[in-house]
């Protein structure tokens, strides 16, 4: 028998567990395009993990970072008929991600009154459980959000600086500023509190 | 420590659980691309219903029904970010319909900000129950900040993409003491407009259940307006300026912006009483910041 060419069966009503996970985003983005309730789920699921962790690491806060990632990720499933051939689902969602997430750490400094805000207007790491994680969290709320952005998205997410640039709307160099000035701060910040 | 060392420490940051979270985005994804194409269906039906009917006398009054998804008290049609907090009870406190007819709700819900010191504080958002489009919040306070300060606090918003931009600039106003009406109006090019507004008045206590809240039991007015974000011009105020940016550059990078977007002016808050009488008027010249911020992570 020969291989099959006809694309993976994600109608709105079929489409088993098995093919979903050896189908490409795009099939699942064209799927869900449809009415496929199931792709629009497993695109969610394929991709939260990386965006909550980028959140959580640019706001600092455990409902700041699941409402950004819940955030990216519908208004990327919402947005799907612009979708284009050819491009990359992740960092789609990863754009909005870090720019929501730069966007709500800004405004929990100038605006604490705003939705999400409590009463803290620093970054707050919680269920850290290593010195060293602890130390790296205390060094993260030394570096700007933006800087932070940059940080997250070229270790956490291995973007390379001029992909990083397309994400935050900045320019190559002006990436590499950033990231050189966030890991000098990162490493100067757990090195005076390790001492 | 290298920078291998700290990609290793960042990638084994230790994360909340968001399990639950991650499921309800599921459902909240699902919902979205099940109801694209009904929405289509529904457009489609109300064509053909306003054909139908619109030579008969009751037209008028479904139209009317249209805005009126739920009622005032009722709770709202979508919930405010489901589970994002411990969240108590929810009520619509206006209806209404966009510029372009899209039915809106706008409604307020207590929550617990810090589940630790169970501290109430009061958020209004507007929804758009035919829409997919998630609630989007204003902004929260706590039951005293609601009555102190300025006696009209306005913010903004960019609306979602789905609304088009003939309509996603959306106004949110918080008056105290209440009005009976609140009149929204915006400038371009030297023309005044008026804004389409829908407001309503509650005490916290209605929502929180605490009567015992400092300014639990004062009455509110909530309100939004929605004007057309074509009217902002230039997207990002930020764009083109050096990076990095420092707190100065940013308040010239501002201030940029507001020389060089497009013609909008000002806009004017002001709120009467029950006789018509203007009780105060606020001149939004401040929303640069809070818009720009909006639009940037938007755009």
């Amino acid at each position: 028998m020969e291989a099959s060419t006809e694309e993976p069966n994600l109608s709105p009503r079929a489409g088993s567990a098995r093919e979903r996970d050896q189908s490409t985003d795009w099939d699942l983005v064209k799927a869900a395009r449809t009415g496929s309730e199931e792709s629009a789920r497993e695109l969610v699921a394929r991709h939260w993990d990386r965006a909550h962790r980028a959140a959580y690491l640019i706001t600092g806060d455990r409902h700041a970072a699941e409402d950004v990632a819940q955030e990216a990720l519908l208004r990327a499933i919402q947005s799907l008929r612009r979708f284009e051939p050819g491009r990359d689902f992740a960092p789609w969602v990863h754009r909005i991600a870090a720019n929501a997430a730069i966007d709500w750490t800004r405004s929990q400094r100038s605006r604490p009154s705003v939705l999400g805000a409590s009463d803290q207007s620093e970054v707050q790491f919680v269920e850290l459980e290593t010195e060293a994680n602890t130390l790296l969290a205390s060094a993260l709320t030394e570096v700007s959000p933006d800087d932070r952005a940059a940080l997250v998205l070229r270790y956490v997410l291995d973007y390379r600086a001029a992909e990083i640039g397309e994400i935050l709307g900045a320019s190559e160099p002006a990436v590499r500023t950033r990231l050189h000035r966030a890991i000098n701060k990162v490493r100067q910040v757990m090195e005076a509190n390790d001492g | 420590m290298d920078e291998t060392g700290i990609s290793t420490l960042l990638k084994g940051t230790p994360l909340p659980n968001s399990e639950s979270a991650r499921r309800r985005t599921e459902e909240l994804a699902a919902k979205a691309v099940r109801s694209e194409p009904r929405r289509r269906w529904v457009a489609v039906g109300s064509v053909v219903a306003v054909v139908l009917l619109a030579f008969t006398p009751p037209v008028q009054s479904l139209a009317g029904d249209v805005a009126e998804l739920v009622g005032i008290g009722d709770p709202p049609s979508d919930d405010f970010a489901p589970g994002r907090v411990e969240v108590g009870s929810q009520r619509v406190v206006a209806t209404g319909q966009t510029p372009s007819g899209e039915p809106v709700e706008l409604a307020v819900t207590s929550e617990l900000a810090t589940p630790s010191e169970s501290k109430s504080m009061i958020c209004r958002f507007v929804s758009f129950p035919s829409a997919s489009i998630r609630p989007i919040a204003e902004s929260c306070q706590t039951p005293q900040s609601l009555t102190a300060g300025e006696p009209v606090q306005p913010g903004a918003t960019i609306g979602p993409d789905a609304l088009g931009s003939g309509q996603d600039l959306i106004v949110d106003v918080r008056s105290f003491p209440p009005a009976q009406h609140v009149h929204v109006t915006y400038t371009v090019d030297g023309e005044e407009h008026n804004a389409n507004v829908i407001s309503g008045t509650f005490t916290p206590a209605e929502v929180t259940g605490r009567r015992d809240l400092p300014g639990g039991d004062v009455p509110v007015t909530v309100s939004a307006a929605f004007l057309p974000s074509t009217v902002l011009g230039a997207p990002d105020p930020y764009e083109g300026v050096p990076d990095p940016l420092d707190a100065e550059q940013k308040a010239e990078a501002v201030a940029e912006y507001e020389r060089t977007k497009a013609g909008l002016t000002e806009i004017v808050v002001s709120a009467t009483d029950e006789n018509g009488d203007e009780i105060y008027r606020s001149r939004l010249s401040d929303l640069a910041v809070p818009l720009a911020d909006s639009l940037a992570m938007q755009r």
